[in-house]
């Protein structure tokens, strides 16, 4: 009798990609790997994986397998596409061009993160030469999306070169035939009906902010003169929603004074119509950074309102009305697809001098719209430097370098490939931009929300459907 | 040298000294366990990295200095398992990420024509001489190349 066993089967031969374990509070553990997939294992997968000793569990292995948590000889191909998807940010060049139309503002609202200047104050105006840099600079990028968002100050102040800036991009689009987007964020109290039709006619979409009900709203932003102004803001939402059959977009900024009125501001954003609210904390920038006494918080007292907040839509949802959480939806979309998810503070690396940047009024080009306060995070001049000299320069690199967190230890920890930490925020709290990551205010926000959003996603099953129903919707947060 | 107790690690007042050998933990190691610790203790290093490291704990908070040895003793393996994990794999994922780097052609600005001497040459193979004709393309002639990412 002829005996071989030559074909007997090896066991399944794999080494594990570098995952970031987390055991969570019910006994399960969580791993991550870089392009952001994860998986949810009992403790005996997770000692399997552990000790390297997948290949006794069959499904287990082909599981991670697919997942890309551990490699194969046959996933490479699969693990490069999906890092490819994920990190889409790098390679498609700047999208997002935030111009400061000027820093003349109407109100002095106490989180501004840019430095406001006086109604009077003369000189800082975006003038029409430095908008044409400006915008022959921003075609210059090679992403295919082009999005153009007016900022302040008050942006309406300069209306004339807002109207400029976007017949000038549009004329210079039908060469270059890319997809442009225009946006202007407004505190709406210089709206006019000739500003408001010229913006409808033009397709340039608005958002405002909307801190909430009077009482909460009025402390954080008002005019300079010190009146509130949230029954403007309220006047000209209701207007451009009803009487003018557009889109307004707003979001509340959280101070210390919003913490009691989680349930009040959400039912604000019902009353108006409005179907989404993102709720958004202050940074170390600006004019919060001086005010940083009166209205700040800590970390965990903004997640817990940011919970009130959440848990208190998914109670409006669950009773038939429709109202979802812009950053629970933004996060979960990262949790759910290999994607990248087109929000630049929550990339790995974000995106500043990467798919955003901000140009200041003077022609100033800085890594983002956040460190406009900054100095430091000034990457150039349209009036001087050209896009490649620009996002080759080792300030444009070390800044994007940064983001990545190679430098703080951020890749250690299991939520990094859905957030990261951001440098300007950092570099206003400790005064350096390479963030001592223990220490760091933002971080421990951001992976808050994060861990939170995780185990809604995995733990509650009605949460979680009203959750995924939120992530289906077709437009942006 | 520290006088050593059993566990190499000495209560003092307010403080914790603790010895490490760091033919066990190298370095990197210790540095990002010392680094993960400075929001709650301050961290001081000194020792000679060849026979033994010498680290001091001091609690921000006097009621957390409970136990934060133990903790520093876990975030050593915590680090440990990490750099461990990352050399063992690092080939690997270099390859992945340099296959990303290739899969993405670099556009340059659209305003600006690529100079003459920029454009990409295609590359001029070396002829080999084959005399008996057994040289065959390493792929299949219809196979796309997509699926030959090994």
């Amino acid at each position: 009798m002829v005996t071989s066993f030559f074909e007997y089967p090896e066991p399944l031969q794999y080494i594990e990609n570098r995952y970031i374990p987390k055991k969570l509070d019910g006994g399960d553990y969580v791993v991550t790997i870089d392009d952001g997939a994860w998986a949810l294992l009992s403790k005996s997968e997770y000692n399997l994986l552990k000790t390297h000793r997948v290949s006794e569990d069959p499904e287990l292995f082909k599981k991670l397998e697919n997942l890309g948590i551990i490699l194969t000889k046959s996933n490479p191909g699969k693990i490069v596409d999906d890092y490819s998807a994920r990190f889409a940010h790098v390679f498609n060049g700047t999208s997002l061009h935030i111009v400061a139309l000027t820093p003349r503002c109407t109100q002095r609202c106490l989180y501004c993160y840019v430095n406001p200047q006086p109604l009077s104050s003369k000189g800082f105006d975006m003038d029409e030469d430095t908008a044409k840099k400006v915008v022959d600079f921003i075609f210059q990028s090679p992403a295919s999306t082009i999005t153009i968002e007016f900022q302040g100050g008050e942006p309406l102040l300069n209306f004339p070169i807002l109207q400029y800036i976007v017949e000038y991009s549009k004329k210079l689009n039908k060469k270059y035939k890319k997809h442009l987007a225009h946006t202007v964020v407004t505190n709406l109290t210089v709206m006019s009906e000739d500003i408001l039709n010229y913006l409808i006619k033009s397709r340039v979409a608005i958002c405002t902010s909307l801190d909430g009900p009077k009482e909460v709203h009025d402390k954080n932003r008002r005019y300079l003169g010190g009146g509130g102004t949230h029954d403007d803001v309220v006047h000209w939402i209701k207007d451009i929603r009803t009487q003018f059959a557009y889109n307004v977009h707003a979001l509340p900024v959280i101070t210390r004074f919003s913490l009691p009125y989680a349930k009040e501001i959400v039912d604000e954003y019902m009353g108006l119509g409005l179907d989404r609210i993102r709720i958004k904390h202050i940074i170390y920038c600006g004019l919060a950074r001086e005010n940083w006494d009166k209205i700040g918080y800590t970390p965990d007292e903004y997640i817990n309102f940011w919970k009130e907040v959440l848990d208190y839509c998914f109670r409006l949802n669950k009773n038939g009305k429709k109202l979802l959480e812009g950053t629970s939806v933004l996060i979960a979309r990262k949790l759910l697809s290999r994607d990248y998810e087109a929000f630049t503070c929550l990339g790995w690396p974000c995106g500043a001098a990467l798919s955003q940047t901000s140009y200041n009024y003077n022609g100033d080009i800085r890594i983002c719209d956040e460190s406009r306060s900054f100095e430091e995070f000034k990457i150039g001049s349209v009036k001087s430097d050209d896009y490649r000299s620009v996002y080759t320069s080792p300030k444009a690199l070390n800044a994007v370098a940064l983001t990545c967190g190679l430098n703080s230890l951020c890749d250690a920890c299991v939520w990094h490939p859905y957030c990261n930490n951001c440098l300007v925020s950092s570099f206003g709290q400790q005064g350096n931009p390479i963030s001592k990551l223990p220490l760091d205010y933002d971080c421990k926000i951001r992976k808050g929300l994060v861990d939170h959003v995780f185990k809604t996603l995995v733990y509650s099953e009605e949460n979680r459907k009203i959750l995924l129903e939120w992530c289906s919707t077709k437009f942006g947060v | 040298m520290m006088e050593k107790s059993s566990k190499n690690i000495q209560h003092r007042k307010e403080r914790v000294l603790m010895s490490i050998n760091p033919k066990i933990y190298p370095l990197e190691v210790i540095h990002a366990a010392a680094y993960s610790m400075i929001d709650r203790a301050y961290v001081i290093l000194d020792g000679d990295p060849a026979e033994e490291i010498i680290v001091e704990l001091i609690p921000k908070d006097k009621k957390c200095k409970k136990d934060i040895e133990l903790e520093f003793s876990n975030e050593l393996l915590n680090y440990a398992v990490y750099y461990n994990q990352a050399r063992m794999n690092k080939e690997a994922r270099d390859s992945i990420i340099k296959r990303v780097f290739s899969t993405h052609d670099q556009t340059s600005e659209i305003s600006e024509e690529p100079a003459a001497e920029d454009v990409e040459k295609p590359e001029v193979l070396e002829t080999v001489e084959d005399p008996l004709g057994i040289a065959k393309p390493w792929t299949p002639k219809n196979k796309k190349v997509d699926e030959c990412k090994e």
